[in-house]
């Protein structure tokens, strides 16, 4: 396959210019990635030592097999809620590797307000064994939460997709035969005690560990009953009287060691045969993405340069060259897998619409998983592309890829705007898993358009009203509706909302691919079919 | 299978005759030779015909391929067919605009010398900004559009001279 000739001028003053400020952008998102991983009060860390438990992320850390990647997800959720109370929504997941398999963690973090579950705690949860149930990953759960947050429980229990969903999940994975362990370091209340429960196997610390629907104080409020927690729930009575839990272990690292001898059993699931050539670095140098995107939103850039620092011997075999130019399709390589890439150069026409359709056809009839890389302004407006149809051009563009039954992937690299981040496997597409990069934007329009057209109907509604369009007044609500648009519209608060499954540094990228593709190929390919394009 | 082979800034032109049970290979169209190759990485040996046989170092270098032989030290390079087939071929003389908008900066001017690549034009159609490079090196013959201009999708919005027959 032919190496992309990247021509960017790394001594260019603007490519120095767009480094010293994404460098600048990753810098900060290692910083509150780090605080939100790390940074606790005292107090917190007292208790847990006081009790005998571990930090949470040091479970997870002697759970893994050592030197091996773990790919941590959405460590960033939940930043713009509860004035920052909940870092990482107080739940740590991830992709990794135990005893030799493929897992994805769940981990309470009972370093923040005992782990309670926040309602983008639970959201996190439910995302993680989506991934689980989507990708037919094992799961891996470290229970140690103090149940639903109390104040806030009407958003963390009654919806579809709330608590109920968790133990929904769990028994879809039992069913598809997807194994669940859980390691119960502390107490499991009500609808938690579900979780090891509902998993194949458990193990419980003597000690701290409890599993019960209601704990002593509200036995003893509902019946008048007066038990103790070790013979109410505590892990000898579990696993010699109820049949409720599996091993107990006398300390944390006896359990996490018995953990992973379970996993160590498990067979081994067979990934579907990807096409995988040899494995090859990137000819161009990932640290070069600092450079190439730019400072702005609305200022773009050549994708081919981004694919050129994120492929395989920065190798790409490019789809239709010539036609509809501004969407670039193709194939490459990723740590060997073959992916074909869908990558916004522009605005989308009906050719660009067009070309995608098929090229997404194509990778779906050729088993090939598809990498949607986003900076997309929408599709093109206008009479002329009325006119030709770029609704129905979009439309079947959107089916092609909603109905693909190979894995998709996106990362969002600059701006998702509009109809295009439907195109463009968004969210709502079933992405097995979807990143930003910090200077990532999202929203129905952009910050300035929005602005415009807020000022422009408070205009209009001030003229309807009979009264004077006063310029002090629409000053003052665009920039208070503009500051609070813009922060909507930002990675951090995206990602804060699980719109994504994290926030990346642009040069982790790759590695990030790498492993969600490998991750992917043990979910076998559904049949082949698409509903009615419209022609 | 025949493929072009660029030794040290000469084409040669290289035809694998047979692979089995030997592989055969004919160089320039002369008498195919017998060649193959045997160790490791680390410790590499080239044989040639029936007698010769080399000890070589290589080291790649992206496209390129130094081999270390007898002392002496050659640049490889095997000559990619669709590139070549698209340097060859001239034309993309025109500059075309991928959407409509308009000219936010105009960053070159007629008679400027550019390098493939280089910033000609800043556009901005439906609020994101796109640059508009230079295809091929070359000296650019006119611009057809100043700052604030509109333009169609397709339009020519500068224009390289044409490539002499001879370059």
């Amino acid at each position: 396959m032919r190496r992309i000739n990247s021509t960017i001028s790394t001594s260019d003053a603007t490519f120095r210019a767009n480094a010293a400020h994404n460098r600048g952008l990753a810098r900060e998102l290692h910083e509150r990635q780090e605080t939100a991983r790390m940074v606790r009060p005292e107090r917190d860390i007292q208790r847990l030592k006081k009790q005998g438990k571990m930090m949470p992320r040091e479970r997870v850390e002697k759970l893994l097999d050592p030197g091996t990647p773990f790919l941590e997800l959405s460590t960033l959720a939940a930043n713009r809620a509860y004035g920052g109370e909940s870092p990482g929504a107080s739940i740590i997941t991830g992709i990794g590797i135990v005893s030799g398999r493929e897992v994805i963690i769940h981990a309470d973090d009972s370093s923040i307000k005992g782990g309670a579950w926040y309602p983008h705690s639970v959201k996190k949860i439910v995302r993680c064994l989506e991934i689980a149930i989507e990708n037919r990953l094992p799961v891996v759960h470290l229970c140690d939460s103090a149940g639903g947050f109390l104040p806030l429980q009407s958003e963390v229990f009654p919806d579809k997709h709330m608590a109920g969903r968790i133990f929904r999940n769990q028994c879809q994975l039992s069913k598809m035969g997807v194994k669940q362990l859980s390691l119960v370091f502390g107490q499991c209340t009500a609808g938690g005690a579900y979780i090891p429960a509902l998993s194949d196997y458990n193990v419980i610390v003597r000690g701290t560990g409890a599993v019960f629907l209601g704990g002593p104080p509200l036995v003893r409020a509902a019946t008048g009953e007066e038990v103790g927690v070790e013979e109410l729930g505590g892990a000898d009575m579990h696993t010699t009287v109820s049949g409720v839990c599996d091993y107990a272990a006398s300390s944390e690292d006896e359990a996490i060691a018995i953990g992973r001898e379970i996993v160590d059993q498990w067979d081994r699931p067979k990934k579907w045969d990807c096409q995988r050539d040899p494995v090859e670095d990137p000819y161009y140098d990932p640290a070069e993405l600092y450079g190439i995107l730019p400072d702005e939103i609305k200022k773009g850039f050549d994708m081919r340069d981004v694919i050129a620092r994120i492929v395989d011997g920065s190798r790409f075999h490019e789809y239709q060259p010539s036609y509809g130019q501004t969407l670039i399709c193709g194939y490459a390589n990723i740590w060997g897998w073959k992916v074909g890439i869908l990558a916004n150069n522009g605005v989308l026409f009906n050719d660009s619409a067009l070309k995608g359709a098929h090229f997404i056809e194509l990778c779906n009839q050729n088993n090939t998983p598809l990498v949607f890389l986003q900076n997309i302004t929408g599709y093109m407006i206008g009479r002329e592309y009325e006119q030709k149809g770029i609704t129905k051009d979009g439309a079947k563009m959107i089916m092609a890829q909603s109905c693909s039954r190979v894995p998709k992937f996106t990362v969002m690299c600059h701006g998702s705007f509009g109809a295009g981040n439907y195109g463009m496997c968004g969210r709502a597409f079933d992405s097995r898993l979807l990143f930003s990069w910090p200077n990532h934007q999202i929203g129905v329009m952009g910050g300035e358009q929005a602005v415009n057209t807020l000022a422009d109907v408070k205009a209009a509604q001030m003229r309807r009203a009979g009264q004077e369009v006063d310029a002090d007044v629409i000053a003052a609500l665009r920039e208070e509706t503009g500051s609070a648009y813009l922060d909507q519209l930002s990675a951090y608060y995206a990602t804060s909302e699980l719109w994504d499954d994290g926030i990346l540094d642009p040069v982790d990228t790759r590695n990030a691919l790498g492993m969600a593709i490998t991750a992917s190929l043990n979910a076998p390919l559904e049949e082949p079919g698409y509903g009615v394009f419209r022609f | 299978m025949t493929f072009r082979l660029d030794l040290d800034g000469t084409i040669h032109t290289i035809d694998i005759a047979a692979r089995k049970p030997e592989i055969l290979v004919e160089i320039d169209g002369r008498a195919p030779v017998e060649a193959g190759c045997s160790g490791n990485r680390n410790d590499l040996y080239v044989e040639v015909g029936p007698e010769d046989t080399f000890k070589v170092a290589t080291a790649q270098d992206g496209d390129l391929t130094w081999v270390r032989m007898n002392g002496r030290t050659f640049r490889v390079r095997i000559e990619d067919p669709v590139a070549a087939a698209q340097d060859s071929a001239g034309g993309n003389d025109d500059i075309r605009a991928p959407m409509p908008g308009t000219v936010i900066e105009v960053l070159k001017a007629a008679g400027d010398r550019v390098s493939r690549g280089d910033k000609v034009m800043t556009i901005e159609s439906m609020k994101l900004q796109t640059s508009l490079a230079a295809p091929r090196d070359g000296v650019l013959a006119e611009v057809l559009h100043a700052v604030g201009d509109t333009f169609n999708k397709d339009a020519t919005i500068a224009r390289l001279e044409p490539l002499a027959e001879d370059d």
